[in-house]
């Protein structure tokens, strides 16, 4: 692994890649969604107490948890495969790391994601502040995070599978079937410990930080929070290294 | 195949005599078959693994509904509950063998590859 290995994975990815365009079109329909939520969220106005307002940032980060992973998987089921199938994989491996390979894949797409969880969560600051919400800067801040993690688990996620596949309709199929396993394993209700596999349960949990920064020791659950996500993301993001580790190209 | 058909028959009848939760005995019965059957056959072992833990889960069901007296005593009662009992078993069933599958796929390309080992 070496960082300027993946830097220029990353940059070639960003500036240059045929994918790229694509990636930045879909993240651009994803903040236009949030955008409609938060616009016709005024309709529902009275589902919320008067002396609070509509909670914006709240409504975001259900799109969010939402549509997310589709947006991620409609993005990312071929990173990888398509490399494979072309067989162009080869001649990037022959002058980078595979680590740096798929690590350079993964920064990009998360980069892009994390640009997207900025436009949406300042889509949902100006929103606020132009309502005559009480300013609460927190919780925006809380949002862009928690959702640039939330979405940053599924690219793992989908960058393992994309890692193990051959070719892009085996990819799209298996990432499918495991965002179908995942939701069957979240429906499984609360009192099942299945429900810990899915980065659903850790999106849901997060989602009381969205009404109202929490004191005292609610520090330490939003620090558990944190964790917890991104060490799902780790695991996967482990997986896809040692998978293409151990791939044959 | 039929290796993984019986071993998951045994695992079924060992999670069944623990009284192990259903969902986490088929799923934990249903990710081991898949994982040695993925290790075994290698490339395209998901359809494999997926009858495999379909036909297992179904023999597995009509031993236990036609040895056990709970079973005999659904089977006596019939009517709409027992449909709705064996619809939902076979949902059950289909998400196992899915997870199984998948749990075959990851396996069988995880594996190192034999072929370079020789080189």
């Amino acid at each position: 692994m070496n960082f300027s290995e993946i830097q220029i994975i990353g940059e070639d990815e960003t500036f240059k890649g045929s994918k790229s365009k694509y990636v930045w079109l879909f993240g651009g329909i994803f903040v236009f969604l949030c955008f409609l939520a938060m616009h016709y969220s005024t309709y529902i106005f009275f589902l919320f107490p008067i002396s609070e307002g509509i909670p914006y940032s709240l409504i975001s980060y259900i799109v969010v948890l939402s549509i997310g992973p589709f947006i991620i998987l409609i993005t990312s089921f071929d990173i990888v495969s398509s490399e494979i199938e072309t067989g162009s994989v080869r001649y990037i491996i022959s002058k980078v790391h595979r680590s740096s390979f798929i690590l350079g894949k993964f920064f990009f797409l998360f980069l892009v994601f994390i640009s997207v969880s900025s436009g949406i969560a300042l889509i949902s600051l100006i929103y606020q502040y132009s309502e005559g919400n009480v300013f609460q800067l927190k919780n925006i801040v809380l949002l862009w995070i928690f959702s640039s993690l939330y979405l940053g688990c599924f690219i793992s996620i989908f960058l393992f599978i994309s890692t193990l596949s051959v070719n892009n309709k085996i990819s799209f199929t298996m990432s499918m079937i495991f965002l179908g396993i995942l939701i069957f394993f979240f429906l499984q209700g609360h009192d099942n410990y299945l429900k810990y596999l899915t980065p659903f349960f850790y999106g849901v949990k997060n989602m009381e930080f969205m009404k109202g920064f929490p004191v005292g020791a609610g520090y330490l659950t939003v620090f558990e929070s944190l964790f917890s996500m991104f060490m799902y993301m780790l695991v996967f993001l482990s997986m896809s290294l040692l998978a293409i580790k151990w791939r044959d190209l | 195949m039929l290796i993984g058909t019986l071993i998951g028959l045994v695992l079924f009848g060992f999670f069944e005599l623990l009284g192990l939760d259903q969902t986490y005995g088929g799923i934990i019965d249903a990710l081991i078959v898949g994982t040695l059957i993925g290790k075994t056959i290698g490339k395209g072992s998901e359809k494999y693994t997926f009858f495999s833990i379909f036909t297992y889960n179904l023999i597995g069901w009509i031993l236990v509904f036609l040895l056990t007296s709970d079973g005999k005593i659904a089977l006596q009662y019939g009517g709409i509950a027992l449909s709705a009992l064996v619809g939902f078993l076979l949902i059950m069933v289909f998400f196992y063998s899915i997870i199984g599958s998948f749990a075959a796929f990851v396996a069988s390309n995880l594996s190192r590859n034999k072929e370079d080992e020789g080189l």
